[in-house]
Parts: C-alpha cells; structure tokens; sequence
C-alpha cells in the first residue's frame, strides 16, 4: 500500500519515540513547578518591573501569533491557488499553526497579573481596547484554524478507520458521518475553499491590523508608536512561519523518509519566498529607524541610541547580521542554497524574529518620558534618588522555564497528533504521478529506456541517465556545487 | 442526524440573539457611563507650586508628601504613586512632584480591555481593583509612568515596616520647621490584592470624608494645592487665574488636571 509509508508514523513507534515524550514530561513538570512559583508568589517572580512592565512574555506571544500565520496560510494557499507541489506540507502547516495559537494564547494567561479573571476580557470587554480585540481575533482565528484543519483531515478519517480497527471508534466519532462518498467530498472540498479565503483575510486582520495596535497605538511609547507597525508586523509574521514550516517540514522529510513527497522543489519555492521576505523586513526596519533617525523626536531618538549603541545593541546587531544577512546570503547564494543550507538559515530567521519581537518590547519600556525610581534588578530594591528615565530588565528563570515549558507542550501536542493522525493528506498518493503503487502496476521499463531519461536537469530542461551524470552537468553549466545538485536535478520516473 | 440546513441555521441565529441578549444582562462597565457627565458639577485637580517645591529646606532627602502617600496608602515597597523627580534630565524644575494627573482624556482608560480603570465624574481616574485582570496596558499607555503593578502580596512585617519608615520621614520633616504633623497617620483599610494596578487616587477615602489627599496635609511648604478647579470661587481656581502654569507633557493630548506653578 502506498499509503502506508504517509501512515507509518502511526503504525510504528520506536525507543526514540518514548524517549522523546520522557525528555516531553520532564520539561513539563519542571515548567509546572515554575508556574506554581509564579502563581504563588506573583508576578514578583520575574525580571519584569517598573517600568518595564512587558517581558518575554508578550515577544513571545506576538513570536507565536506570528508562527501560526505561515502554516495555514501555505494550507489555505495550496487550495486557492490550487498549488499542488505544496499539499504534502500542507497539513505540517495547519497543526503548527493550531499549536502555535494554542502557545499565543498560554504567553497572555502567563502575562495576565490575575489570571483567574481572565473571563472577564468576555464578561466587561470593551470595544475600545485593542487587547480587546486581541482577544476576539485570536479566539476566532483558532476557531477558523482548528474547523480549517479538522475539514481537511476529514477527508482521510474514513481511511484511517479502516487501517486501524482498534481506533475504529475515535476515527469513525470525529469523521462524524463523513465515509468519502464523491458526493461528500465535493461539498467538503467546497466549504474547505471558502474556509481559505476566510483564513487569509483573517490573518491580515490578526497580524496586520489587531496585534500590532496594542503597540503602535501607544502614544506614551517612542518608538512603538508608529503607522509602520502593522506591515512591520504583518512581515514579521510570514516571515517567522514560513521559515517555520520549512523548519517541520525538513525534519518530517528527515525522520519519517519523505523524500519522495516532500520534493527539493518545496524547499526550492519556500526558500525563494522567505529570502523575499527577510528582505522587506530588512527594509521596513532600514524605513523605521532612518524616520526616527533623521528627524524624530528627543524620546524616539533616545530609542534608537539604545538599540544601536546602548545596551540592547550586541542584541540588535547580531539580530541585524545573523539573523537577517546570514540567512538572505544562504538563500541567495547557489551553493548554499541546498536543504541543508535552507533549513539552517530558517532556523536563523526563526530564533532572529524571536529576538527581534525582544527587541520591538523591551526598549521603549526602558526608556521613559519622565525620569522616575527603577528597580535595580539585582537587589530588587528601588533607588528614588537619583531618579532615572532608563529602566532594567532582566528575564528570570522562571521566565524562562515558562517559555521553555511552553514549547515542550506545544512539541508534544504536535507529536501526539503525527501518532494519531495522518500528517499529509492521502490525497498526496492519489494525485502523483509516478507514486510507486503506479510504478507497480506498469511492467518495469526496459533498460534502455531507463538511460535515456531518469534524470532531468530543471534548468535547462536537458535529460540525463543517471543523476550523476546530471550533477557533473549542473556543476560545468550552471555552477551549482555537488552537494546542492538537488537544486537543480530531478529524477524522472517512467 | 434530523437536522436540516434551514433548521441548523436558525439554531444558530437563536443562540446568537440570545448571547447578545444575555449579554446586556451582565453588569456594564460603570465607568464608562458615568465619565460621560463630566465637566459640570465637581471636577477635583491640584495646582504644584513649583517654587515653594524648590525652596523648601525642611524636604532635602525626606519627602514628606511621598512618605506621606506611602504610609496612608500602603503602597508596595517599590511603588511610588507620588513621588519628587530630582533631576538634571529636567530643565524646567529643581523638583517635579509627579503624581497620577487625573486626565480628562485618559489614555489609561481608553485602553483598558475590561473597563477596570474609569473615569469618575468627579475627576477622579480610578482602578476597580476586583475587576482588574492585571494586563499592565494601561501603564504602558501613560506617558506620566504614573500607574504601579502590584508585583506580589506584600507580607504583614512588609506592610508595618513601610509605614513605620515612611512615617518617621513625615515627622522628621515637619521637626525641622518645629510643628507636629498634621496629619493623623491613618491608614486605608484595605490595600489592593497582588496581581492588580494601582496608582494616586488623590486619597479617594479622605476626599469622601471631606479631607484633603495625604499628600497635601502632609507638605509643610504648602507647595500642593487641592480643589474644585471647576468652582470658580475655590481656592484653586482663585490660584489658578492668578498665577501662570503650564501642564506635564501636555502635548500628548491627554488634559491633564494636575498643574505647576511657575
């Protein structure tokens, strides 16, 4: 069965696996002992303070509202744009996305002071503010990601149930009626392209238009307050999850042997796309900083100076260099530019976009309008005198182990949901061409046939008999290094 | 399953009605609704006198009017909701009291997710502290620095430690000019739960008693002066044509309704 090697995950389960859900629970235990603290004692726990009342906390919650952009909107994509070669990750993407608004969510009850109050944001909201609607976009973006992907799982519940009758009953409940008659999935692919254009709309007004007006409303904040924030966040967030997904994607492909799905191609397109994106993120930061810089206000400018001179910019500069140049550079260069190459520089762009939210937090709340007593983050004591206009902060371990925790939760979800349910769509087998189950059927090509064609050079079109001979050719022709000859060479199937 | 599309849909917009309805039901933001009468009637504001700040010897160090605050109001060891900004950063003021301005457009409010903090239609800008979900948006919103997080519960020893120091700062000041404080050290009765923000409530609980904020009495400079600026025979108002001031950070549109003396 073709379908067996997308299903094998589910089928078989090794050592690695056990392991991995042990490391999983120690990691939680430890988070829930660090949240204990936090609950028992306040938020007095943190580095958080006067005034400096944001922490890691809310840049790792636009970090993740960010993350569960990408996903779906490659899914959503996929569906619109009818774009094939992309449906095997498609489903990698809607779970990452569900998972990561799951961690949105968890970084605002971690932020909240009272988080036994946090109904009352549904009990006394109001219109007026943009947490708010924080509130409202985020509960219904997770509504519309979760329907989103649950109906496009729905497709391969019928399937499941009849590979595995000891989970019969779970697969058959949440197929919820659904047997895969043509009929039914007419109509279910019909309501799952509306779901798309929903979805891509909703992420502009998530990321575009909620989130960043908790900032860029704030008059009192120089250097927050600004009409660049929402495309600065919007970009922001298709960056971080496209580089995301090429993240999952590559250690999918790599565990599971996916390398007949998940195609160099993929790879090839995401990585055009986020070296597309570093590069308006770069400019939108070059338009931010030279607006403040030439002509903006004393508070603004004080800003600034902390970013590039002051205390944030060993963070600043290395964000600016290993996180957007390194990574464009990987990208842009051919010979760099193999999976290897890719996956490394997303995971530059994902750790530097997480720094960078650091970065778009912390230093506006250091630096104050008025001078005022802060707390010294050692002694934990207030100095009034001489008062300061420079605050401090600090993230605690606490902080961190929240963090940390928060992420061993959201692998876990992830993992669990690779053991129970297909993580591409079945669909992937049907519609390829040359899948081996095909390959089975045809009598096997002769020989000769084979060395005519089994290796195509993408470039250029030309046909080769053995991928080595298409390597040795890329490498004379278009100067692409052996390693990365995937780039460029594919095998023909026939 | 027996249900058909139409049905479905009007089971759906049923519930919905009724969510709306129920909605209305639930208590509303009551600060909201009343800071819509403002401006007639009582608005309380303070006028700092910048000068007699700067010339008062008795103060050097001790700050009676912020230790007074801290005393009356409990307030954590690191909150300061009054407190005298001694700095070269400021041009304009050898001393600058800052304390919550009372705005008449606040920002702190506007943002508030669950209407905790509101606008009274006296004037005063004040925090429900049993609503408040503890977000800090509207800290971050004021450009005064005005609002504290209560970061934790303070312990019993904590609470009797601050007010005895801060207490023996009051009376140290006004030895210095020979008189007694007059100021009964009474404290509120209840400080605020941890988790929540609070700031200067321009001593709420003394005002309904027809007193005057803490920090007032407690000045032995007579540098602050409290009132009804909406009164014009008070004697705020009086001070207020008859001297120039100028307003904090005006220019941030928020209306402020603390203002210094020149």
């Amino acid at each position: 069965m073709v379908e067996e090697k997308i299903l094998h995950p589910m089928m078989y389960t090794g050592r690695n696996f056990y392991l991995l859900i042990a490391v999983l629970l120690a990691a939680i235990a430890w988070f829930g002992f660090a949240y204990y603290t936090q609950l028992r004692y306040g938020l007095g726990v943190t580095g958080m303070n006067e005034p400096v009342y944001w922490g890691i906390y809310i840049a790792s919650f636009i970090f993740f509202v960010g993350v569960a952009h990408g996903g779906i909107a490659i899914s959503a994509a996929v569906r619109i744009l009818k774009l094939e070669t992309y449906r095997p990750i498609a489903r990698m993407g809607e779970v990452l996305t569900v998972v990561s608004l799951i961690l949105a969510g968890m970084m605002i009850i971690f932020d909240l002071g009272r988080p036994d109050r946090v109904l009352n944001l549904f009990r006394f909201g109001r219109w007026q503010s943009p947490l708010a609607w924080d509130v409202i976009i985020i509960s219904a973006y997770f509504m519309a990601s979760v329907t989103f992907m649950y109906l496009g799982l729905r497709e391969d519940l019928p399937a499941c149930a009849r590979k595995f009758p000891t989970r019969r009953g779970l697969y058959e409940f949440l197929a919820a009626g659904y047997t895969g008659t043509p009929r039914e999935k007419e109509v279910n692919d019909k309501v799952l392209w509306y779901m798309s254009v929903l979805i891509v709309t909703m992420i502009v007004l998530a990321s575009g238009g909620v989130i960043p007006f908790i900032f860029g409303l704030q008059v009192a904040q120089p250097g927050w307050y600004s009409a660049i924030m929402p495309s600065y966040f919007v970009t922001g967030a298709i960056t971080s999850a496209s580089a995301a997904v090429i993240i999952i994607a590559a250690f999918m492909r790599h565990f599971f042997r996916w390398e007949e799905y998940i195609k160099p191609e993929i790879f090839k397109g995401l990585a055009n796309f986020l070296r597309v994106m570093v590069a308006i993120y770069f400019y939108f930061m070059v338009s931010e900083q030279l607006t403040i810089r030439y002509a903006g206000s004393i508070p603004e400018q004080v800003v600034s100076q902390a970013l590039f001179f002051g205390e944030f910019a060993p963070l600043y500069w290395s964000y600016i260099i290993l996180g957007l140049f390194i990574p464009f550079f990987i990208l842009v260069i051919p010979q760099t530019r193999t999976i290897t190459g890719i996956v490394a520089a997303a995971f530059l762009v994902t750790v530097g976009l997480w720094a960078k939210r650091f970065l778009i937090v912390v230093p506006p709340l250091t630096r104050q309008l008025l001078p005022a007593p802060v707390i010294d983050p050692v002694t934990r004591q207030s100095f009034i005198y001489p008062p300061t206009a420079i605050g401090m902060y600090t993230p605690t371990w606490v902080e961190w182990s929240l963090l940390l925790g928060a992420l061993a939760i959201g692998i876990l979800l992830y993992t669990l949901f690779v053991k129970l349910f297909p993580m591409m769509e079945l669909k992937v087998v049907e519609i390829k061409p040359g899948a081996p189950e095909i390959a089975k059927a045809v009598p096997p090509p002769a020989p000769e046939e084979v060395k005519k064609a089994s290796s195509k050079c993408n470039l250029c079109g030309a046909e080769f008999s053995s991928m080595d001979e298409c390597c040795e050719h890329a490498e004379k022709e278009h100067k692409i290094a052996r390693a990365s000859c995937d780039m460029c060479c594919e095998e023909v199937k026939k | 399953m027996e249900i058909s599309r139409r049905k479905f849909l009007k089971l759906c917009g049923a519930t919905a009605g009724a969510a709306v309805l129920g909605s209305t039901l639930l208590p509303t933001s009551k600060g909201i609704a009343q800071g819509t009468e403002l401006s007639s009637g009582t608005k309380y504001g303070m006028a700092v006198d910048l000068r007699a700040c700067e010339n008062s010897r008795a103060c050097d160090g001790l700050y009676p009017c912020v230790h007074a605050c801290k005393a009356v109001n409990i307030t954590p060891a690191n909150s300061y909701w009054l407190y005298v900004i001694e700095s070269e950063e400021i041009s304009y003021a050898k001393r600058l009291p800052r304390l919550c301005m009372h705005c008449d457009n606040p920002p702190c409010v506007k943002v508030c997710p669950v209407g905790a903090t509101y606008k009274r239609a006296d004037g005063l800008v004040l925090v429900d502290y049993q609503r408040c979900i503890g977000c800090r948006l509207c800290a971050v919103a004021c450009p005064y620095g005005a609002r504290y997080f209560n970061w934790k519960w303070p312990t019993k020893e904590e609470i009797e430690k601050i007010q005895r120091e801060s207490w023996e700062k009051v009376e140290e000041a006004w030895k210095k000019i020979g008189k007694e404080v007059p100021l009964a050290s009474k404290a509120i009765e209840n400080p605020r739960p941890a988790g929540v923000i609070e700031k200067c409530t321009f001593c709420v609980h003394r005002i309904e008693k027809g007193l005057k904020p803490a920090c007032v009495v407690a000045c032995p400079a007579e540098v602050l002066h409290f009132g009804d600026i909406n009164n014009p025979n008070s004697e705020i108002s009086k001070t207020l044509k008859e001297k120039k001031w100028f307003r904090l950070l005006e220019e941030f549109g928020t209306k402020p309704n603390v203002f210094y003396l020149v």
